[in-house]
């Protein structure tokens, strides 16, 4: 518990210092996963964005129409940041896994690309079917493992070097069964991949010389299956550009 | 925040209703406040407009 405290504080640390870096990010302010999770909550009347970030998702819902729109994060600067920047979305700092919302409080609660920062994802998959409406729905998006546990061992082993405040990236599967295990049903589960350019990628955590040289040299060196899962593509020895595997879920609590 | 955000949010400790004390509202905005658990008596901030409901053990001012 003392562990899991302390870590969730420095991630919260270290995303205020990025609020601005995550505002412009392409990776999180764009693309067509955005739209599909703003489309499976249209038509909620209260929804709840846990680790709003930024405050993309948040700032979608409320373009969609959704009347209530609060967003939740740990770091006061990123949800100050969110607020800002969008229209009809009420800020809350507050912890995914001891959410501060009533039981039935809201309608819809989406996550997204946040959970593989959580020490206990399933305490917030609990969470969220506490405060949700009977008739209400989570939408999750994250990063996903794939199953072969190689493959997944070397993708959260680039991803933790990158940014210490990577957890773990899980497989469908685990996502899957949390979601039963906490009484959902899960209606719908889009996958995908997302193509990163490696500069990009490394610099949204302002990597340094040798920490980025050190992931480069790991996903240059990947063999034959990460490479052919992940993408990844170099030119002269470089990583130009590599693919991480996405997917999003929606989950409702009826019978 | 607005008032109506009072519907839905509770203590993250013990999930029980919280008791809104307003120092200054602006424009419909409780701009500064302090918000406490009917049950426990913890007290959350409101600051800037925004309510900190991070548990204590969270809070950037609590030693780790």
């Amino acid at each position: 518990m003392t562990d899991h405290t302390d870590r969730k504080r420095e991630t919260a640390a270290s995303f205020g210092a990025a609020a601005d870096a995550y505002l412009e990010s392409d990776v999180h302010g764009e693309g067509r996963d955005l739209e599909t999770l703003a489309d499976w909550c249209a038509d909620a009347t209260t929804a709840l964005d846990v680790a709003t970030g930024a405050g993309h998702t948040a700032g979608a819902l409320a373009d969609r129409g959704v009347p209530e729109v609060v967003g939740l994060d740990a770091s006061p600067e990123m949800v100050r940041t969110a607020t800002d920047a969008f229209d009809g979305v009420a800020g809350v700092v507050g912890d995914a896994e001891r959410l501060p919302v009533a039981d039935d409080g809201v309608d819809a609660v989406t996550c997204r690309i946040a959970a593989h920062h959580f020490p206990d994802p399933e305490a917030f998959v609990a969470e969220a079917a506490r405060v949700l409406t009977a008739d209400g729905r989570l939408v999750v998006e994250d990063n996903v493992a794939p199953p072969d546990p190689d493959l997944g061992a070397f993708l959260n082993r680039v991803e933790r070097l990158r940014d210490p405040s990577h957890v773990e990236s899980y497989t469908v599967e685990q996502w899957r069964e949390w979601l039963r295990d906490a009484g959902f049903t899960v209606e719908r589960t889009a996958r995908f991949k997302k193509t990163l350019d490696f500069d990009a990628w490394a610099a949204a955590q302002s990597l340094d010389g040798e920490t980025r040289e050190r992931v480069e040299t790991i996903l240059r060196e990947a063999d034959a299956d990460a490479r052919d899962l992940f993408e990844i593509e170099t030119r002269d020895g470089d990583v130009e550009s590599f693919a991480n595997l996405k997917a999003i879920f929606e989950a409702t609590l009826s019978e | 925040m607005k008032r109506d955000l009072m519907d839905i949010i509770c203590c993250p400790l013990d999930k029980h209703d919280l008791d809104l004390d307003v120092e200054s509202e602006e424009d419909d905005e409780v701009v500064a406040g302090t918000l406490t658990c009917t049950d426990c008596g913890e007290t959350y901030p409101i600051e800037d407009g925004i309510p900190n409901l991070l548990p204590p053990d969270m809070r950037e001012e609590t030693p780790a």
